[in-house]
């Protein structure tokens, strides 16, 4: 008899997930492999690229550096999570669409993340300068982040107003 | 230039002029084989020195110098061969394949089209422009346009993406192919309006019969092709589809200045790029959101070669910039808004007059911020600085220069 697996529990996306890991299994790993969530990118693999960035408890985090064990009770939101259940998107996945804020698109799952959690946590308001250096953790070779950076800049007052709403 | 420029005495955007081809000397035999179809180089760089506020430099360096930080600004006009390629020309070059590009356009019963493409797009939105080039010639709504590349086990024999042809050649493949669809639908609306087939014109979707109201819409026709009930069956095949193969005439010449001004840092080497202007002339511009972020992408990763990328190896042959990390590819606060401007002369070879976009950015920009850097550190006597031009270069450069620090 082997030892049995660990377990861990969490919800992804407001949905419950009970999944048998190994230890070692990255969170990354767990979406994308066990949950069939691969919207989420393996960019590096050593949170330099920020392509896996997701949230847990609202926070952005590089998923290819979180083992799915520090996970267990935690809720989860990626990319698939975004989205209302009719599909009207989210401002920040909106203004990324209107500016044309991707090419090949691989990045943008991880800066869009990024992008939320950054705006979210500056109720102030972000100069361009301030969000230039708030995407420091994620890489972009098509776009020159010109547009990328007008995006967020563009989603921030949308974000705030529907906050103010809620 | 700016060397020459330098020894001369003469002004770096007068000598620039002085060896420009003038915009009416097109098309332009050079003494090496290309023939330069079309280019209004006094146009870029008068739009370049405009956005750039170039008249304004000089009272922003002394500015930046009150502040203890060096300021440069750089230019750079250029030229590109793209659009690759006459087969004939790269064969004799050595190149082992042809140079053609091919698009098959299948319009279906209903109407709706499907184009596969030889080319392919990873990023570039080939999925908007050619649907774009669809809805241009053939009046279909971009909705019902669908763009199939990159699955060999469905495209034909094309040569992919490089050399900024997607457009060039890949569309022009399309252009002639859809040529041929509007060639048959012709006669078949004929036939089925009961007409000469001279007498057929298309426009916006609409087949007519001119001189009358008899009208037949490209569902119509392309139905009556795929249900042959009432077909002129002896002359024609069934069904509207139809591939053209284009083997381009010449080389596409984008061209352009980028100008850069940028602010050193004396005391740690330090370059910020302050602002970045592009005006390129990449020929008619189909989608100007995508041609700028085309170019805006290019600019970036010019910007990244000349100041931070670096493949290093050790003596050994070991490579010792293997991650994102040391390798330093640029990340957003590594760049400035990177402002873009167009100026078009169209291309007289293709029947788009289209020119290229992918690779301007990044062929401008090097020359243009190494100009600049090199401008900042003139009072060292800087003539020129390997790339990437790092803050350990550049803070070496400024100690060997400096007057020796006082004795303790």
């Amino acid at each position: 008899m082997g030892e049995t697996m660990p377990q861990v529990t969490l919800t992804v996306n407001g949905k419950q997930h009970t999944v048998d890991v190994e230890g070692r299994t990255l969170l990354v790993e767990l979406l994308r492999e066990k949950l069939g969530l691969t919207g989420t990118h393996v960019g590096c693999d050593t949170s330099q690229c920020g392509a896996c960035v997701v949230h847990v408890n609202g926070t952005s985090v590089k998923s290819c550096t979180m083992l799915a064990l520090q996970a267990d009770g935690a809720a989860v939101t990626t990319i698939e999570g975004l989205a209302a259940a009719d599909g009207t998107l989210h401002p920040m996945q909106a203004m990324f669409r209107e500016h044309h804020a991707l090419q090949c698109g691989f990045c943008t799952p991880g800066m869009v993340m990024s992008a939320i959690d950054l705006v979210q946590s500056h109720p102030e308001g972000l100069s361009e300068q301030e969000i230039r250096e708030g995407l420091e953790g994620n890489l972009c070779r098509c776009t020159g982040y010109h547009n990328i950076v007008k995006a967020i800049a563009a989603a921030q007052p949308l974000m705030h107003a529907k906050a103010a709403a809620e | 230039m700016d060397a020459i420029a330098q020894d001369t005495g003469i002004d770096r955007i007068e000598l620039r002029r002085k060896n420009f081809i003038p915009a009416d000397a097109f098309p332009y035999q050079t003494p090496v084989a290309l023939q330069y179809d079309s280019g209004d180089y006094e146009a870029t760089l008068k739009g370049a020195l405009f956005a750039s506020d170039y008249a304004g430099f000089e009272a922003r360096r002394s500015a930046a110098a009150a502040k203890g930080k060096l300021r440069g600004l750089g230019i750079s006009t250029y030229l590109e061969a793209c659009g690759i390629a006459p087969s004939a020309v790269v064969g004799s070059l050595g190149a082992r394949a042809g140079l053609y590009e091919v698009a098959n356009i299948r319009v279906h019963p209903t109407g709706s089209v499907t184009v596969f493409t030889g080319t392919h797009s990873h990023g570039q939105g080939h999925e908007t422009t050619l649907a774009q080039l669809v809805c241009e010639q053939l009046g279909v709504p971009m909705a019902q346009v669908e763009i199939v590349h990159g699955d060999t086990a469905k495209i034909p024999f094309g040569m992919g993406t490089y050399g900024s042809r997607s457009l060039a050649v890949g569309g022009t493949a399309m252009v002639k192919a859809m040529d041929k669809i509007i060639a048959k639908g012709k006669k078949i609306a004929a036939h089925l309006m009961e007409a000469a087939v001279e007498d057929i014109e298309f426009k916006d979707n609409v087949f007519s019969v001119a001189g009358t109201d008899k009208t037949k819409t490209l569902a119509d026709i392309s139905l009556a092709a795929y249900v042959p009930h009432n077909y002129p069956i002896d002359e024609l095949e069934p069904g509207l589809d139809e591939t053209a193969f284009y083997d381009p005439k010449n080389f596409t010449f984008p061209g352009g200045c980028h100008i850069a001004e940028v602010e050193i840092d004396p005391e740690t080497g330090v370059v910020t790029v302050i602002n970045f202007t592009a005006v390129d002339d990449v020929g008619r511009v189909i989608n100007p959101m995508i041609v700028e972020g085309q170019i805006q992408g290019g600019v970036a990763q010019g910007i990244g070669q000349a100041l931070l990328e670096h493949a290093v190896y050790d003596k050994s042959g070991q490579l010792l910039s293997g991650s994102m990390m040391d390798y330093t590819m640029p990340r957003a606060d590594n760049l400035p808004n990177i402002s873009v401007g167009t100026e078009t002369t169209l291309c007289t070879h293709n029947p788009l007059g289209v020119k290229g976009c992918g690779e301007v950015g990044a062929i401008g920009s090097p020359p243009a911020i190494i100009n600049a850097v090199v401008d900042a550190l003139k009072q060292y006597g800087v003539r020129h600085i390997n790339m990437p031009a790092t803050p350990e270069k550049i803070w070496s450069i400024i100690q060997a220069g400096r007057p020796a620090a006082a004795a303790e």
